[in-house]
């Protein structure tokens, strides 16, 4: 996908993709966003294709579209309806019979926390409750692959690990794939880590291979808050929690950044900062 | 005031205008109409005539047409231009954070009236760049005089762009106006303000008369004149113009008189300006403001303690979850294999129900009116003044066909939905056809009852024109105000002024049905749904 002669949002990008949940990592301008876009059939590659079951999504986009949720980045709302009439609205779009559409609304809402809300009109509506209400319309259909990108904005703590089990659950049986900055929602779910920066792969494995990348390269130690800033420069800082005794780090290294450092188990975050960490901070 | 800080607000705002699709196509389009209005040597239609006949294309002529062509006519689409920059503010959220700054509200509103006035400069001035290349291209004259040229526009052009700029803002600042109805409302405005203003400019035409009498011989000055837009010769009223003979008009003698008119017109517009700013909330409310009845509702709602009710009911069940359990595996019910791909007319009502939501209770008594009134009224003032009105009230709601959801950034939403082309936009094209048809049934009972199936005919046509045209233009001006300009512009000319080449509605009374209009109106309802198509392609694209 190329914007202009030069500049590319997606490059050399292959990938094949069963059920389960594949969780989308990369920083601000990976490509992310564009690569949900293209498998949405909102946007179209300008070199290459996608396939669904076999079929171009390019050429016939109807067939992926009959069985796809998506939930943007960014959506809008109708403002005058409620939360039952935009869900009716998009289910009759998306072709549900008026009854079964009833039963399927009635069940989301409730799963969501909106059932109480739902003849309110949306412009009353907080940044959340838009938020569940653009996962319910996603659920609508009881897509075959759900396309959901950061679809923890504006969650709160306990509506995001709801929102972690429902697609837990969904994913016995369908591709859900998942893009967020946020690492910690997709720890514990996804089966599958695609890691992106600047438009290219960089990693796609399972979680437990991602992580092996990095095994025995997170260290832990106290620093003096001082020395903070001569430390990330030199080496790659997972985190630093300042404390009275000093500064607690985590870091990833591939040798003992200092004499007091003991070895950690890593996180999928300490794997993901070690796979995007650009050239100029050595992790040697 | 801090001049710095107005110019850096009128700046922001004018590179972020001048730099979109839709000042382009506007300006495109008014160097069309502008090319248009000077007809070429040969053409078939005329636009200006003193009793039969018109100055030569120089740069006294071509300056001053142009010019009253733009106050007259294009102050309309001129407002449709520059509104909508403290609506974006409201919506973005940029006036948010305008506001957390110590920008005084004065110097908003300010900012923002300059910014409109340098957006209608910026295209008066191409405006007259291209009206110089006319004159060469006419190539009638071609002795440039530069100040025949301009001074037209300076006198009367400007004075009149920084009203428009005003009204713009002006209707920005009051909530009420900020939508379709501020649309309707400024064309009422133009009517009774801007077009007699630009008319104003008479004293123009006054001077073109004097000059036909001073050179032709035995020419009175005292016939009358007029603007038309006809063909083959015959003008609004059935005068035979017969070609056209040229004089050499000298240009204006410009009088006090004729300079302190506009002069007062650039004071009306700073008062106008002084009304917003005092009318201005500095952006304390928020984008979407909900109507009299919810507020009502939700105060209700708030002070009976249902509101606590509510919330305990939805987050007492998310209380529990424990942010850092295993995830637990959450099950919907499976839906019926196959049960996609419902009806056809589920979808219809669906698109029918978003059409008419939020429609005030009003618009609906109105609607019955026109549709009792048309059935019980005389038949010539059903079809010289019902129908026309009766297919003008429900042009907000056509004007959001095919744009509805870029305007709400709904695209990813609906266009990825099965079958958008061949099931959705049927779907709002027929809800259109419907609101068309409930509208003006009162008119066509009494068409059928009458057995004027010419009549009926014309009808049927136009019904079917109005939802084509609104989706056309929706889907390639991704803005509702493209179809409320155009279509209140040509409806205006059109079924209410008499002019033929605009009437699309084409019954007037003891008037025979034109069978050729009929069919012209088909074919380019035909052509308008291919470009309504094709315009949904492209938006489901990309």
């Amino acid at each position: 996908m190329s914007y202009g002669d030069d500049s590319w949002a997606l490059k050399n990008y292959s990938l094949e993709l069963d059920t389960g949940v594949v969780g989308l990592l990369g920083p601000n301008g990976a490509g992310k966003s564009t690569l949900m876009r293209i498998l949405a059939t909102v946007s179209q590659p300008t070199e290459g294709s996608v396939l669904w079951n076999g079929d171009d999504i390019s050429e016939s986009p109807d067939s992926l579209r009959a069985t796809l949720g998506y939930l943007p980045q960014d959506f809008g709302i109708y403002p005058n309806l409620s939360a039952i009439e935009f869900l009716e609205y998009l289910a009759a779009l998306k072709g549900l019979p008026k009854q079964e559409a009833g039963q399927r609304i009635n069940e989301l809402l409730d799963l969501l926390g909106l059932a109480a809300n739902k003849k309110q009109p949306l412009s009353s509506f907080s940044g959340g409750m838009r938020q569940r209400v653009g996962i319910a319309q996603a659920l609508l259909n009881d897509p075959k692959i759900l396309i959901v990108d950061e679809p923890t904005v504006g969650l709160d703590p306990s509506q995001r690990a709801r929102f972690r089990d429902l697609i837990s659950g969904l994913s016995e049986d369908r591709l859900v794939i998942l893009s967020t900055h946020i690492v910690s929602d997709i720890e514990a779910i996804a089966t599958r880590i695609v890691i992106m920066e600047s438009g290219r792969l960089i990693t796609d494995d399972s979680p437990e291979g991602v992580l092996q990348d990095v095994e025995g390269k997170v260290w832990s130690y106290v620093a003096p808050s001082s020395e903070l800033g001569e430390i990330s420069a030199r080496t790659l800082v997972s985190s630093a929690i300042r404390r009275p005794d000093g500064v607690h780090l985590r870091v990833v290294a591939s040798e003992m950044p200092d004499q007091s450092a003991e070895q950690v188990l890593p996180n999928l975050e300490d794997a993901y900062l070690f796979h995007t960490s650009n050239s100029s901070v050595s992790v040697g | 005031m801090n001049s710095s800080i107005l110019y850096h607000i009128a700046k922001a705002d004018f590179l972020e205008r001048v730099r979109s699709r839709r000042f382009l196509v506007t300006l495109g389009l008014m160097i069309v109409v502008a090319y248009l209005f000077l007809p070429p040597l040969g053409a078939s239609y005329i636009t200006i005539d003193l009793d039969g006949y018109r100055g030569i294309y120089n740069s006294a002529w071509i300056g001053a047409s142009v010019s009253l062509m733009i106050a007259i006519y294009m102050s309309f689409a001129f407002f449709f231009v520059v509104r909508g920059n403290l609506t974006r503010d409201y919506e973005t959220g940029v006036g948010q954070i305008v506001a957390a700054t110590q920008v005084k509200r004065r110097q908003l509103i300010l900012g923002k009236w300059f910014s409109n006035v340098a957006v209608l400069f910026a295209m008066a001035a191409i405006l007259v760049i291209s009206a110089g290349a006319l004159q060469f291209i006419r190539a009638e004259d071609t002795n440039l005089q530069i100040w025949q040229l301009v001074a037209p526009f300076l006198v009367i052009v400007l004075p009149t762009m920084t009203l428009v700029a005003a009204f713009a803002v002006l209707f920005e600042v009051i909530p009420a106006l900020r939508g379709g109805l501020g649309n309707i409302v400024f064309f009422v405005v133009w009517i009774i303000v801007l077009f007699p203003l630009g008319q104003g400019g008479s004293f123009i035409i006054d001077g073109m008369q004097d000059g036909v009498s001073e050179s032709v011989a035995g020419h009175s000055g005292s016939s009358s004149c007029c603007l038309i837009f006809e063909s083959n010769a015959v003008d609004v009223l059935g005068r035979e113009l017969g070609t056209q003979k040229t004089f050499t008009w000298g240009g204006m003698a410009w009088t006090n008189e004729n300079i302190l008119i506009h002069v007062a017109t650039v004071v009306f517009a700073l008062g106008i300006i002084t009304l917003a700013g005092f009318r201005f909330d500095r952006f304390s409310r928020t984008g979407y403001s909900a109507g009299r009845i919810t507020r009502l509702m939700r105060w209700i709602s708030r002070n009976s303690g249902l509101d606590r009710l509510k919330q305990r009911a939805t987050f007492a069940e998310t209380d529990d979850t424990d942010v850092n359990s295993e995830p637990s595996l959450t099950h919907l019910t499976p839906l019926k294999t196959g049960s996609l791909g419902g009806r056809f007319g589920t979808l219809f009502t669906a698109e029918l129900k978003l059409a008419l939501k939020g429609l005030p209770i009003w618009w609906y008594a109105g609607a019955i009116g026109f549709i009792v009134f048309g059935a019980l009224a005389g038949d010539d003032v059903g079809r010289e003044w019902v129908l026309p009105f009766a297919w003008i009230w429900p042009v907000l709601v056509w004007s959001k066909m095919g744009v509805r959801e870029s305007e709400n950034h709904m695209e990813a939403l609906v266009l990825t939905a099965p079958r958008p082309l061949s099931r959705q936009l049927p779907a709002i094209f027929l809800t259109g056809l419907l609101i068309a048809v409930i509208l003006g049934s009162g008119v066509l009972a009494r068409l059928v009852i009458a057995g004027d199936m010419s009549a009926v005919a014309s009808w049927v046509a136009t019904a079917t024109f109005i939802p084509a045209a609104a989706i056309a233009l929706g889907t390639w001006g991704q803005s509702a105000r493209l179809f409320q300009m155009v279509y209140l512009s040509v409806w205006y000319a059109g079924p209410m002024q008499g002019v033929g080449l605009f009437d699309f509605i084409g019954l007037k009374p003891d008037i025979p049905v034109d069978t050729n209009r009929v069919l012209t109106v088909v074919g380019v309802t035909a052509v308008l749904i291919v470009i309504g198509i094709a315009g949904r392609a492209r938006q489901i694209r990309y």
